[in-house]
């Protein structure tokens, strides 16, 4: 199959392209405990949203509250799927996990900025940066500090 | 099987060939072969004829096909052959014309048996190996040139080995009969299912579309005390696959949870209840433990039968350590069966029948319950249908009424302010959506502009929207100014949205008499203002984040304020995303950039023109694809008296 050029469009129908949607997991470890590596390919929309939804839920309800959040390939978030994401940070920093993001495209970040997300969310260049953010907080955790976001 | 026959002929003839170079002129031979070959077609014709009447009535669902069938239509077979070797239709060499004849009639017998009893395996078994056996021997004659007489007698002979060893089996015969049988079951659960009861039938109120369609509650019932009755069996449940319930909300486990619908007798829950002894005694009770529990599909016994879409047949489940037992006796599953239920080619659910009166179910019970699921999944598929239809036109018919709701939230005119004109526009998506605008004053000279969406579509959005639009007014009264009825919004919320669900809000509280701007940001799009005078405008974004997600001081500390005086001529513009992300048929995006040049070029224009003309560019953009986005436009205008006004002052 050839993967979908941002600059290539099709006509508009319910099954081109833009409605393609794909989420991949990987695991990795830092300092003992794991962390969740999840990759949001496509269009977020109404109509994919719940996919994702299912996906963190069932992870969460693993006992997993520590999220990568991979957007390199997301080519559009809705309203709908941001909830998703927001409504899951709080759930794992309510366990003292965190949802960070990766790979953010301009366009995406731009939207978070628009809409406050950015101050709200901690956002890396790459997952190996996401990662060394997690392992620091755990180190720091560890001597009883807490971080910022925690607060609220 | 019939490659491995063309393959098989394909060696024959070579075989002959080489024979035919060595013995026979050429000619005669092919003559022969051509002799042999009229003969066999036209056998087959006749044959075939006569298989078409034997086969009719089953298609009817008149009387039922058996064995006897085949057997006459085998005798019939043999017996033109035979009386073809009397008249001599194959001169010279009996056993080529005999060869292909018997070939053709073997694969043709084949086909016959496979299509019309498919369920009966070993038959299948039973006649390949007949065919190759048969074609052993005739290569045989035809290597060796043996005469008639011998060659008829060997025909005899493996016509009776095959009588023996095919067809008067008492495993066929029991087929036979089963596959009779299971005609029977067929038709009879189609006339309890569609005619003759009526109960079935959903009474339906007076104009209702779908009246007189089945209920499928009734049709379950109905389909399962079948199965118990055909089976013998002394419990059992149907299971849908949870996507399939209808009238649920939750469709997060659609497709990898089932859930028994109906149940009848003391059929085990998944749920140890030794712990529940005196209670788990209560049939009832237990029969409501089966009908609430969710089970997966990965993992559970009936799951096992739904993922493969095979049938689950375990007539010794008692001794089977696979299976999870209950302690209490008579939840032990004894012997167990569980049938898929398709619909084309989806899985719905399955029909699980355990413990028969018999001790253990048999083959027959299998086939004759899968007979039957086949004809009930169809049915129960058109009642879930039909329900799932139902369920979509209470959902549109409540969409109507959010829209309406919705409507009715909206103001129905804009303020009517000296100095001041203002333009508003909303326009939802097919979808109700979580759009909202509206001017509401905070004093006597204070009017709030606010636009606003809401995360969320369809009622829960339109919920939503009403509850922001009547906390925003009970609040205006209090509000210091735009970012102080932000954060009140925000503490007087955030308690009761959703987690999934935030609202991105743009406040700009307008001092009627100096025309100061406040303007507080929600999340939402920046605002646009476009002075008198200068060629390209302003985009006003305030710090700020969403409402509804973070509480008290962060949301506080995160929320800013911007204030603007503004001039006459000056046109400030408020939106939501559906315009800047209205999409065309490639795909693209309206953008930003696109909607202020439309602004900047109808910057003449009076609010109400200006919201028509970027209407009228948006549909040419748009050209004809549907929005799945609400829509806002709200234009504010300030009017050349207000500077007369203001130098009077």
């Amino acid at each position: 199959m050839i993967p979908p050029d941002e600059n290539v469009t099709t006509p508009h129908s319910e099954d081109s392209m833009w409605k393609k949607f794909d989420i991949s997991t990987d695991s990795r470890e830092i300092g003992g405990k794991p962390i969740q590596i999840v990759r949001v390919d496509g269009y977020l929309d109404s109509s994919t949203f719940p996919h994702l939804q299912e996906r963190l839920s069932g992870l969460i309800g693993q006992k997993n509250y520590r999220f990568i959040v991979d957007l390199r390939h997301l080519n559009y978030i809705s309203s709908a799927g941001l909830g998703v994401l927001m409504g899951m940070l709080q759930e794992v920093r309510e366990h003292n996990g965190d949802l960070k993001i990766a790979n953010m495209s301009d366009k995406i970040r731009n939207l978070f900025d628009m809409l406050g997300f950015s101050r709200l969310v901690r956002i890396h260049g790459t997952i190996e940066e996401a990662l060394e953010a997690f392992g620091k907080e755990m180190s720091e955790s560890g001597k009883g500090g807490e971080s910022p976001e925690d607060s609220y | 099987m019939l490659l491995i026959g063309l393959l098989l002929w394909g060696v024959s003839l070579v075989m002959r060939l080489i024979q035919w170079k060595v013995s026979y002129p050429f000619f005669t031979r092919l003559l022969e072969l051509f002799f042999a070959l009229i003969f066999t077609a036209a056998t087959m014709f006749i044959a075939l004829g006569l298989m078409y009447f034997a086969a009719f009535p089953i298609r009817e669902g008149r009387s039922a096909p058996s064995f006897r069938h085949i057997d006459l239509l085998q005798r019939v077979g043999l017996w033109v052959l035979g009386g073809a070797f009397v008249i001599g239709l194959f001169p010279g060499r009996p056993h080529t014309g005999c060869l292909v004849f018997l070939t053709l009639w073997q694969l043709f017998m084949l086909a016959y048996t496979y299509y019309n009893l498919r369920y009966s395996e070993n038959t299948l078994r039973g006649s390949v190996i007949i065919t190759l056996v048969l074609w052993a021997l005739f290569s045989v004659f035809a290597w060796t040139n043996l005469w008639q007489f011998e060659t008829l007698l060997l025909i005899s002979l493996v016509y009776f080995f095959q009588k023996a060893c095919f067809l008067h089996t008492e495993d066929t015969q029991q087929r036979g009969e089963s596959f009779r049988r299971e005609v029977e079951v067929m038709i009879s659960f189609l006339q309890k299912v569609t005619g003759a009861d009526e109960s079935l039938i959903e009474e339906a109120p007076e104009g209702d579309r779908w009246s007189g369609s089945l209920n499928l509650d009734r049709v379950l019932e109905t389909t399962l005390n079948f199965s118990l009755g055909l089976t013998e069996a002394s419990a059992g449940a149907i299971f849908l696959l949870q996507k399939y319930h209808p009238g649920e909300e939750d469709h997060s486990h659609g497709d990898t949870h089932i859930r028994a619908r109906v149940v009848e007798g003391p059929y085990p829950p998944v749920t140890d209840v030794s712990r529940l002894q005196h209670v788990a005694m209560r049939q009832r009770y237990l029969n409501e433990l089966v009908l609430s529990e969710r089970v997966p599909v990965q993992g559970s016994l009936v799951g096992r039968a739904i993922g493969t879409g095979e049938t689950l047949f375990i007539p010794d489940a008692i001794n089977d350590p696979t299976i999870l037992q209950q302690s209490e006796d008579f939840l032990k599953i004894r012997s167990l069966l569980v049938v898929p239920l398709k619909v084309r080619e989806e899985i719905v659910g399955a029909v699980s029948v355990i413990n028969p009166k018999s001790g253990m179910f048999t083959d027959e019970d299998r086939v004759l319950l899968e007979a039957m699921a086949e004809q009930a999944a169809i049915t129960i598929g058109s009642a879930v249908m039909h329900r799932e239809l139902q369920e979509k036109e209470r959902l549109e018919r409540e969409m109507e009424l959010a829209s309406e709701v919705q409507r009715l939230l909206l103001p129905a005119t804009t303020p009517d302010i000296p100095g001041f004109s203002f333009g508003a526009y909303g326009l939802a998506a097919r979808q109700v959506g979580g759009d909202y605008y509206d001017f509401i004053w905070v004093d006597d000279v204070r009017l709030a502009l606010v636009v606003a969406d809401v995360s969320g579509k369809g009622v829960p959005g339109a919920l939503t929207m009403a509850m922001v639009r009547s906390a925003l007014r009970a609040l205006s009264r209090h509000a210091d100014g735009a970012r102080d009825l932000l954060i009140r919004l925000n503490e007087f919320i955030a308690h009761d949205i959703r987690r999934d669900m935030f609202i991105s809000m743009m406040i700009a509280v307008l001092n009627t008499e100096t025309g100061q701007l406040e303007i507080a940001r929600a999340g939402h799009d920046p605002l646009i203002l476009l002075r008198e005078g200068e060629k390209q405008p302003h985009l006003i974004q305030p710090d700020g984040i969403v409402l509804g997600l973070v509480g008290g001081q962060t949301f506080a500390d995160y929320t800013k304020e911007e204030i603007i005086d503004l001039e006459s001529g000056d046109i400030v513009v408020f939106y939501t995303d559906g315009i800047t992300e209205a999409m065309n048929p490639d795909g693209q995006e309206y953008s930003l950039k696109r909607f202020i040049g439309n602004i900047i070029q109808m910057r003449h224009e009076d609010p109400t023109g200006l919201i028509q003309a970027v209407n009228k560019d948006l549909a040419r953009f748009a050209s004809g694809v549907p929005q799945h986005d609400d829509l806002t436009l709200l234009v504010l205008k300030v009017g050349p008296r207000r500077l007369q006004e203001v130098s009077a002052a």
